[in-house]
């Protein structure tokens, strides 16, 4: 994977690796021998074969994939960078594991179709069982370390759901009687996805209760409704997944009872922090190298406004995770619209996809 | 002596003026886009294919010339070396460090780290070819591709007694053409004259003989060692393989440039340059050679070297696909297309080699004293 190679490329080389043995160590060269015979076969990547398709939704599909001996095997709740060709063009994206781990390398992901989004729209209409995928290793730390014995809160929204389902089913597969409160909320029962997999670990998990909020019918989940649904919710400690606006009440509400200790959050959208738009305007961001220039909005990441500028600058999940879009900020303010961190020290380096301008800017973007 | 080998830039320039130039620029920006629009999975699948070949060549080359017998083989194992040597070089090696693919986001066809095999170090390469020559195509002092610094080839250098010898230099660079490409960007000549110090010197060979060192390893060392006693047959075989790769490539990057009709530039000339006006200078200084596909691909497309110094980025079969309306462009601005098949294009280049060996005179100085 490049996002990740990059940050080893400085490593010293063993002996079997000195070019002067090339081409005979040469692995881009030796894996692509491999590939002709075993597509899924590799040196030094991370592949995996579409095993099988599973349509959820009219716009949500399951992949299950058998991964190469490269996959490490991964824990419920983290998240995988999957890098697919689109148009030839290779990409990467973000996702959720969405199964407890399984035997020999095999995974799956479950996959939204988003709107302005060629990655998941291609992955929808495009991927088909036989396919190879490149992966990077699994990695995040969501529910990878939840108190011994505490009752439980897992409360998701839409496709929030996937890295809940990998959890409860590693809880099943744990034969626990624990106390478990699942609140999902989704438009209607038809959106309802990996809906075969939560009754198995609803059957399998005595002490769940289950609750699921459709909109549609019994309005949207909120502070209000939760309270509700699970009064106990304070001395819980609780796991959430769902877009942005869902992820900061819940925030706010722990913030309130001052228990954010006791919160793991999950996001798996970009940053919709609210910025305070009055005294903020669009700011001229100038890149170091090839003297190009842009405007960013007030709140738009640097990474969008650059695009509609007709720039590429290289990046990967667009979500603050990869750190392919990371590029050194020469001179300007910029906010972290994740964590809301302005910071205007010279020469650091800042990530596209969630970094906002705060004032003129000159950043060294690097393009594809 | 014909001294018609190079029109003179001063005329054909004066034909158009601003507004055609500004127009020329619109429609050959709209061109670019067009291609950039359509620019997908066939391009990758292109260069997929084309390293794909390039490597099923050097394994059954190699592999012919390591383990075969008789010169049947030996002759077949240097063929298909050779072909790998080409294909890796001209339309994988080449075109790969124009950046042509770095929108595929693929790090081993990455222009700034992809290495090809060739005794230049891509560092140099990208340096003397990328940003001196395709931004100072035929600009006399400023392209320092233009007769490499030992060739005399239009009337407006200066003639020394040296230049007479040209003909045989000129062989010489051509047997040994990777060597020639590869010290180019060290620009020997400023040592040699003291124009750059001892430290800057030894900085600008490293690269150089890291490189090289690496090659000459492979090709004569660590082949011919692993097999054994054939490693005469091996050694031979890949000494002859790179002489006709040199030989192919030296012909037909002479012809991109020095052929009959092809301009040179003054510095003054390209002073104020629009990018209409550079647009102009790289369609001036250019000639494309004409033939089929398969002989497109050897070139590496560099026999649309119009099309490709116009857009040096865009993925090389993209040249012959925009070559008509490149052309049709050029009638319309009444600019000559220079094109021609290979043997007559090699030939013009030929003989400005050896017209221009002899002191030749700039044009309006000849027809002055033809008056008189």
């Amino acid at each position: 994977m490049p996002a990740l190679a990059n940050s080893q490329a400085k490593k010293r080389r063993a002996w079997y690796q000195s070019t002067w043995l090339r081409p005979f160590n040469d692995l881009a060269a030796l894996d692509g021998l491999l590939q002709r015979v075993q597509p899924r076969a590799s040196l030094q990547e991370i592949r995996a074969r579409v095993e099988r398709v599973i349509d959820e939704t009219a716009d949500t599909r399951t992949f299950v994939l058998r991964a190469n001996r490269h996959w490490p095997g991964h824990r419920a709740g983290q998240h995988v960078l999957v890098d697919v060709e689109v148009d030839g063009r290779r990409l990467q994206r973000c996702f959720s594991l969405s199964a407890a781990p399984g035997r020999r390398g095999k995974l799956q992901i479950t996959v939204k179709r988003q709107r302005a989004d060629g990655v998941s729209a291609w992955m929808n209409s495009r991927l088909q069982a036989g396919d190879v995928l490149r992966l990077s290793a699994p990695f995040g730390d969501f529910g990878c370390d939840i108190p011994e014995s505490a009752p439980l809160l897992m409360i998701s929204a839409g496709s929030g759901i996937t890295p809940m389902i990998a959890l409860l089913e590693t809880l099943a597969a744990g034969a626990t009687a624990r106390d478990i409160v699942f609140v999902h909320s989704c438009r209607n029962r038809d959106q309802l996805i990996l809906a075969g997999q939560l009754q198995n670990a609803v059957s399998q998990l005595p002490g769940l209760r289950l609750h699921l909020q459709f909109s549609d019918g019994q309005g949207r989940l909120d502070a209000k409704a939760l309270r509700t649904v699970v009064p106990d919710f304070a001395r819980r400690h609780t796991l959430a997944c769902g877009p942005g606006g869902f992820n900061q009440w819940i925030a706010e509400l722990y913030g309130e009872h001052g228990i954010q200790h006791q919160l793991e959050l999950e996001r798996f959208s970009a940053a919709v922090r609210e910025l305070d738009h009055n005294d903020a305007a669009a700011q001229t961001v100038t890149c170091d190298l090839t003297e190009q220039s842009f405007t960013a909005l007030p709140g738009q990441s640097l990474l969008a406004a650059a695009e509609s500028a007709g720039l590429s600058p290289r990046h990967g999940c667009r979500v603050g995770i990869c750190r392919s879009c990371q590029c050194r900020r020469i001179s300007g303010c910029s906010e972290n619209l994740l964590t809301g961190e302005i910071c205007d020290e010279p020469d650091q380096l800042i990530q596209l996809c969630i970094s906002s301008a705060r004032s003129a800017l000159t950043l060294e973007i690097r393009q594809i | 002596m014909n001294t018609n080998t190079t029109a003179s830039p001063a005329i054909t320039r004066a034909e158009l003026d601003r507004s055609q130039i500004a127009a020329l620029q619109d429609d050959l920006d709209a061109l670019r886009r067009d291609v950039l629009a359509r620019r997908g999975a066939q391009d990758a699948r292109h260069i997929h294919r084309a390293v794909q070949g390039a490597r099923g060549a050097a394994i059954a080359g190699r592999g012919l010339l390591m383990f075969g017998w008789g010169p049947i083989s030996w002759i077949a194992g240097v063929m298909s070396l050779a072909l790998a040597k080409i294909l890796e070089n001209m339309e994988v090696g080449h075109n790969v460090m124009h950046g042509q693919y770095d929108w595929m986001n693929d790090p081993t066809l990455n222009s700034q780290s992809y290495d090809w095999d060739i005794v230049c170090a891509g560092d140099h390469w990208r340096h003397s070819h990328n940003v001196e020559h395709h931004n100072h195509t035929n600009i006399l002092g400023k392209d320092h591709d233009y007769g490499y610094g030992m060739l005399r080839l239009t009337e407006r250098q200066r003639w020394t007694p040296a230049a007479l010898l040209q003909p045989i230099w000129y062989l010489l660079l051509a047997i040994n053409f990777q060597w020639g490409v590869a010290v180019h960007d060290i620009k020997i000549g400023r040592f040699v004259k003291g124009r750059m110090d001892r430290a800057e010197f030894r900085e600008r060979m490293r690269p150089f003989v890291k490189k090289a060192s690496r090659q000459l390893f492979k090709d004569y060392v660590l082949f011919p060692a692993l097999a054994f006693w054939q490693w005469p047959r091996v050694l031979l075989g890949n000494l002859l393989a790179n002489l006709i790769r040199n030989l192919w490539t030296n012909a037909i990057i002479f012809c991109g440039h020095f052929t009959e009709h092809a301009h040179v530039f003054s510095r003054a000339e390209t002073a104020n340059e629009t990018r209409g006006d550079w647009y102009l200078r790289q369609i001036q200084g250019s000639s494309n050679l004409e033939g089929g596909p398969w002989f497109h691909l050897l070139t590496g497309h560099l026999s649309h070297q119009i099309e490709h110094h116009l857009f040096p980025d865009l993925p090389a079969p993209r040249y012959a696909e925009i070559a008509p309306q490149v052309r049709a462009i050029c009638a319309r601005y009444g600019i000559h297309y220079n094109s021609g098949g290979f043997w007559s294009q090699y030939a013009g280049v030929l003989k400005r080699i050896l017209v221009h060996a002899f002191p030749t005179r700039p044009r309006h100085l000849q027809a002055a004293s033809e008056n008189s």
